[in-house]
């Protein structure tokens, strides 16, 4: 059971940033590599603010989230609106030269030691059947869930959210009916550059933060975006739950050095059996 | 068809003769080994990315692969390090044939990460299986290349090595990049249905590919391992291969001067600019981006453009 | 010729095919008619293989070549072209062409890796010159597709696609985008193309393309057949004046 309570509290995380993973696929058909490196962005930013200068935590977070906000739009407008030739793999490898110049910038700012981040709530066990939980992971769990749901609510109510699933479907017939394709596209890297804020801020006093944390839990929601299906927001939480549990099973069987390994492991095992992912529907394509 | 064009190919071995036999600073007789060597791998991402569009984030893997299988057999098992070099290549080969039958189905970004995934997993498994691969403090006590009575353990003789291979290899790519081969991988990289539909097997040809590609970059990395006589899982980490990336993109996709040029530019920024060693990444992410955006075919297509421009 | 059978096709709830029974005569050239969306496209698709047809058979000369993949349609003797011009940006004319030969005769790598095998490459380049000749573009031969003129690009793709001897040659619009001349000139090259034997079945809208040429004439309306004969024929049935012009009238 204890087992299940670890994996619960990485899977969210996990979920977490296949969200964002998910929201800029949706609306541009990219997947952005640099996606890992906004959740380091949200730690260092909530250590900078929170433990550094001692601002009161809750002007701190917002100050964080218009951060990555700020940054993810800057980030659109650099190196994704200025490509000239705006191929896949082209794109690709842009979002991939941005990850490692971002990782390096926050190197040279934060150092290379691992930055700890005072706990936000006290930190209680909980007894739970089964083994404890503690209060720091029923936070993430719970953050997690709320932000998926206000995300969901977000895209199927508001007039910006239509406009994100009108551009994944069709993006020259949403232009036309008058949606700006350019600001959505801004405004889908900002909100998903803020969500993976929100996963750096919440994780940050659990695992610490370091420059390079970026790669691997960008590399792990994207596994956990795939398992779920990229597409559909509930399947990409989903995804992650299942692959944080996944893994902290793992853990219990094998030896814990082969444990990241497990997560490449499903990507690839999900892209060779079933490359659109668990819940994930079949986009069609033509010839 | 197009006339093969050995310009390029004299100019690099008068450049190489020049260093073998002028340049008598050890060091640099090192660097520019290395140089090589990065060259090789560049080259094979090229054939890989630019010329069949298949994107590998996992080249890095391969290099360590062969590295480690090589120093495995000739030093706990004593087989002549020349042996070790095709048996690594076979290894990798098998490896890559293996993981690409199912993953080259996926495309662009499912791609990147696939193989990115799978030189994690590679990397890991480096990392962690320390009773073979010695783990993260690395493999040591690796020996020389013999070859008849000339022991390649210094600096210049194993410059000549090296400048010999790339040499053949670099002629066996300019013939493939006017042959028939190559006007079959540009056919798959820019549309695949219309291949099927003139009999080809995408599919098949991809995966053959990524394999000899992989088998290379083995090979290379086999080589590697006798020259620097220590390797260390860092050397093929997720950032190597973005260098790989950096380096083949930088110097131009789909030109067999690309890998070489890229390679040479970007290897020779941190013995240049050793003031910014700390900033090396940034410089390499840097300049990847703006080739990227404002620069399509790299410094080789750039070059070629304007060179018909002017004529 | 071609047996289709029953075909349908459905994405996602939608019946893009449904119940499509033809049979094409042995020689000459028919033509598929009908307005946009009617399936034309997606029959071709199930034909090459692109598509898997969720019930009916496709058989060429009498052989069932349902649900094989494209290579297969392919070797089995049926090549075609795409709305969309398959000429690769970065390539010469020449280079090109080559793609017509590889499929069916399937060289080994190393033929074609290097130029050591003199035969291979000596055959192959001057077959590739003859069949340069064969779709008169040899003053283009060394130019890339970006400045060649759009006609001489179509009867390029239409030499090369029979460059492999197939014995049916799928169309898909072929004289779209041409004007006159271009289609005067499209039309002789099809009919040189089915002097040499080669079956053909295209995909138009053209009409009076398809008048000078077609002698079996489908036209698919909805994802069904609704008319097959000679030119004449169909076009005097009511039904595919309806799919033309409207319902007012009926």
């Amino acid at each position: 059971m204890q087992f299940l309570y670890s994996g619960l509290t990485s899977g969210s995380i996990y979920g977490l940033v296949a969200l964002g993973f998910n929201i800029i696929y949706n609306t541009t058909g990219l997947i952005n590599f640099a996606q890992g490196e906004f959740v380091m962005l949200g730690g260092m930013l909530i250590y900078t603010l929170f433990c550094m200068f001692e601002i009161p935590f809750y002007t701190a977070l917002p100050l964080t989230l218009a951060g990555c906000f700020i940054i993810g739009v800057l980030y659109e407008r650099v190196f994704i609106h200025l490509a000239r030739y705006k191929t896949e793999i082209n794109l690709v490898t842009l979002t991939i030269a941005a990850s490692i110049i971002m990782r390096d910038v926050a190197m040279h700012i934060w150092g290379r030691d691992s930055l700890r981040v005072d706990d936000y709530i006290p930190v209680v066990n909980v007894q739970m059947p089964g083994g404890v939980i503690s209060s720091q992971s029923i936070l993430i769990i719970a953050v997690s869930l709320l932000v998926a749901w206000g995300l969901n609510f977000f895209l199927k109510k508001s007039k910006y959210g239509k406009a994100m699933r009108a551009c994944f479907d069709d993006q020259t017939a949403a232009e036309t009916c008058g949606i700006s394709v350019r600001n959505v596209r801004i405004m889908s890297f900002a909100v998903s550059s803020a969500m993976a804020g929100i996963a750096g801020v919440i994780i940050s006093p659990i695992t610490f933060v370091t420059y390079d944390d970026g790669i691997m839990i960008g590399l792990k929601g994207f596994a956990a975006a795939i398992l779920g299906g990229l597409g559909n927001f509930w399947a990409a939480v989903a995804g992650g739950i299942l692959l944080g549990i996944f893994e902290s099973f793992s853990a219990s069987v094998i030896p814990s050095g082969y444990k990241d390994a497990m997560a490449f492991f499903v990507i690839l095992l999900i892209l060779f059996i079933k490359p659109d992912g668990l819940f994930g529907r079949k986009k069609a394509t033509r010839v | 068809m197009k006339r093969l064009n050995f310009t390029f190919i004299i100019i690099m071995a008068c450049v190489l003769a020049y260093i073998g036999t002028q340049v008598s600073n050890e060091y640099y007789i090192g660097v520019a080994t290395l140089l090589l060597i990065h060259a090789v791998n560049a080259t094979a991402l090229n054939i890989l990315l630019g010329y069949t569009g298949i994107i590998s984030i996992g080249q890095a893997a391969f290099f360590g692969l062969g590295a480690y299988v090589a120093a495995v057999l000739s030093t706990n098992y004593g087989v002549n390090p020349l042996l070790t070099m095709p048996i690594a290549a076979a290894a990798a080969f098998a490896v890559a044939y293996l993981v690409g039958s199912p993953i080259l189905k996926l495309h662009g970004n499912y791609l990147a990460m696939a193989t990115l995934g799978m030189g994690m997993i590679l990397y890991i498994f480096m990392n962690e299986m320390d009773f073979i691969t010695g783990g993260p403090s690395g493999f040591v006590g690796i020996g020389d290349i013999i070859i008849g009575k000339f022991d390649l353990a210094d600096e210049k003789s194993f410059f000549v090595f090296m400048s010999i291979f790339f040499m053949v290899f670099l002629f066996i790519c300019e013939l493939f990049d006017k042959s028939f081969l190559h006007n079959k991988l540009k056919f798959i990289k820019n549309s695949e249905s219309a291949c099927r539909s003139y009999g080809i097997t995408p599919a098949k040809t991809k995966v053959m590919v990524f394999a000899s590609m992989a088998a290379l970059t083995a090979f290379n990395g086999a080589i590697f391992t006798f020259y620097t006589h220590f390797i260390s899982p860092v050397s093929f980490s997720f950032k190597y291969s973005v260098e790989l990336l950096a380096m083949a993109t930088i110097g131009g996709l789909g030109y067999i001067t690309g890998g070489v040029v890229g390679a040479v530019l970007l290897g020779l920024v941190p013995e240049l600019f050793s003031a910014f060693e700390e900033y090396e990444m940034i410089i390499y992410g840097g300049l990847l981006a703006v080739v990227i955006m404002f620069l399509p075919g790299g410094i080789s297509g750039t070059l070629k453009r304007l060179v018909k421009r002017n004529a | 010729m071609l047996d289709i059978n029953n075909i349908g096709v459905s994405f996602g709830g939608v019946h893009a095919l449904s119940n499509v029974t033809f049979a094409m005569p042995q020689t000459g050239i028919s033509a598929l008619i009908g307005p946009n969306g009617a399936g034309k496209t997606t029959l071709f698709n199930v034909i090459t293989g692109f598509v898997t047809p969720k019930e009916g058979s496709v058989k060429f000369d009498g052989k069932e070549i349902t649900g094989f993949k494209s290579e297969q349609v392919f070797m089995g003797g049926i090549s075609r072209t795409f709305q969309n011009l398959n000429i690769i940006p970065e390539l010469t004319l020449r280079e090109n062409m080559y793609l017509g030969f590889i499929g069916k005769e399937r060289p080994s790598a190393f033929a074609t890796m290097t130029r050591l095998n003199r035969k291979y490459w000596k055959e192959t380049s001057q077959r590739i010159e003859e069949c340069m000749n064969f779709v008169n573009v040899t003053e283009y031969a060394d130019m890339t597709p970006g400045s060649v003129p759009y006609g001489v690009l179509k009867n390029f793709e239409l030499g090369r696609a029979v460059m492999s001897k197939p014995r049916l040659l799928l169309l898909d619009e072929p004289a779209a985008g041409l004007n006159l001349a271009e289609k005067e000139n499209l039309a002789d090259m099809v009919r040189k193309i089915q002097s040499m034997g080669v079956c053909i079945l295209m995909v138009e809208h053209d009409m009076q393309f398809i008048s000078s040429l077609a002698d079996f004439v489908v036209c698919l309306n909805f994802g069904q057949v609704i008319a097959a004969g000679t030119y004449a024929e169909v076009r005097e049935n009511k039904e595919v004046l309806r799919a033309y012009l409207g319902d007012e009238d009926a």
